[in-house]
């Protein structure tokens, strides 16, 4: 009875991976709901066994952009003061929040990740403009950055949607760069809360293992596949989807009959 | 506000990949251990990790649980290890107020964790 659960949770893995990588969002976005809806893990275990995910999506793309020196190394160790405060709020609350708040704003994420991928413009900003800007409005930035960290913890998604929006549109930053210090500040962002979760017993070991390891196997496919593919239409495809799984997710606060659902 | 020394994206970088090819492998060595015992005579774990204090002694009895522990907790590590290498070369490009931040990172997720075991 073991083995199809663990090749079914690598697969899980590879396609939250993938996914990740081509659209640019963390796979925690969707695991989350999956894990819960259709595999019958309590939410809040949902939640931790998402963020090592998380790190192990944000880890090695990480690598990859600071090596290209499109992270703003600075930048983002300032922001992480603040996330990672809110990381360790967020998940200290989510011991005490009921499970059906957690679901609630899980959903109210999803449906606004979806709009985001709406208005989402391709990134247009040439080298030069990438080299050369003036961080500003720090103190605004600590403030979304600690609320993009308590969703994290909260939540267990990287929060790229949040953070990538407010260093393009209020600091100033140009958006690959946005996008890649986003990326660098996960890693730190989702182990402060991964830890506190790991402490609860939230984080089960058979199920973690296989989906990061999917994770790594997908988000390495998934770059791959990124230079060949059109992302506009991958991000087409993925729209409904997040909203499908909003549903689903409101579906579960109201206690509405859901297809395939397994209750904890 | 000056570049910053290529060594530092050198070492930041390093950090990070060779941390995931670290616990990507740890990770996949116990899934794949886990596959080939099958359905032994070991129970299924489903439950809240095993303590550190017994991490040790499963891994040398050659327990794929506790190895794809060991890789959660690598994975988990890391970026803790990549504030304390940001930290360190940040001080030695004279980035002093960087170093600062990054350790004070790092001192906060620390706290947290004790706070948490004790409280």
């Amino acid at each position: 009875m073991l083995a199809p659960v663990v090749i079914l949770l690598l697969v899980l893995g590879f396609f939250a991976g993938a996914y990740g990588a081509l659209v640019g969002l963390g796979g925690g976005i969707i695991l989350v709901p999956v894990l819960s809806i259709w595999l019958g893990v309590p939410i809040k275990t949902a939640v931790g066994i998402s963020l090592v995910c998380v790190i192990a999506t944000s880890t090695g793309a990480a690598a990859v952009y600071v090596q290209r020196h499109m992270t703003d190394l600075r930048l983002g160790m300032v922001l992480e003061l603040a996330t990672v405060l809110g990381a360790i709020t967020g998940a200290a609350a989510a011991a005490y929040l009921p499970d059906h708040i957690i679901k609630a704003l899980f959903a109210a994420f999803l449906a606004y990740a979806a709009l985001m991928m709406l208005r989402q413009k391709p990134a247009a900003d040439t080298a030069a403009e990438a080299a050369d800007y003036q961080v500003r409005n720090y103190p605004l930035g600590l403030g979304v950055s600690y609320v993009a960290g308590s969703v994290s913890g909260i939540l267990g998604i990287g929060g790229g949607p949040i953070k990538v929006p407010m260093m393009y549109l209020l600091m100033g930053v140009p958006i690959k760069v946005a996008a890649a210090t986003s990326n660098f500040m996960i890693g730190v962002t989702a182990a402060a809360s991964a830890f506190l979760y790991y402490g609860r017993g939230d984080i089960i070991v058979p199920v973690a293992a296989p989906l990061a390891t999917g994770v790594f196997a997908g988000a390495l496919a998934g770059s791959r596949l990124s230079a060949r593919l059109r992302s506009r239409w991958i991000r087409w495809l993925l729209m409904p989807v997040l909203f499908y799984l909003a549903l689903l997710m409101l579906g579960e606060v109201l206690d509405l009959p859901i297809p395939g659902r397994r209750q904890p | 506000m000056s570049q910053l020394r290529e060594r530092t994206y050198q070492w930041v970088a390093a950090t990070l990949r060779w941390g995931s090819y670290l616990s990507a492998t740890v990770l996949l060595i116990g899934v794949l251990w886990l596959l080939a015992e099958g359905d032994g005579d070991r129970p299924i774990q489903i439950g809240p990790p095993m303590p550190l204090e017994r991490l040790g002694e499963e891994l040398l009895r050659g327990n794929p649980y506790a190895v794809m522990q060991t890789g959660v907790l690598l994975l988990l590590f890391t970026p803790l290890l990549r504030l304390l290498v940001a930290a360190f070369a940040f001080w030695m490009d004279d980035e002093r107020r960087y170093a600062v931040v990054s350790l004070a990172v790092l001192l906060m997720i620390l706290v947290s964790v004790f706070l948490a075991r004790a409280g």
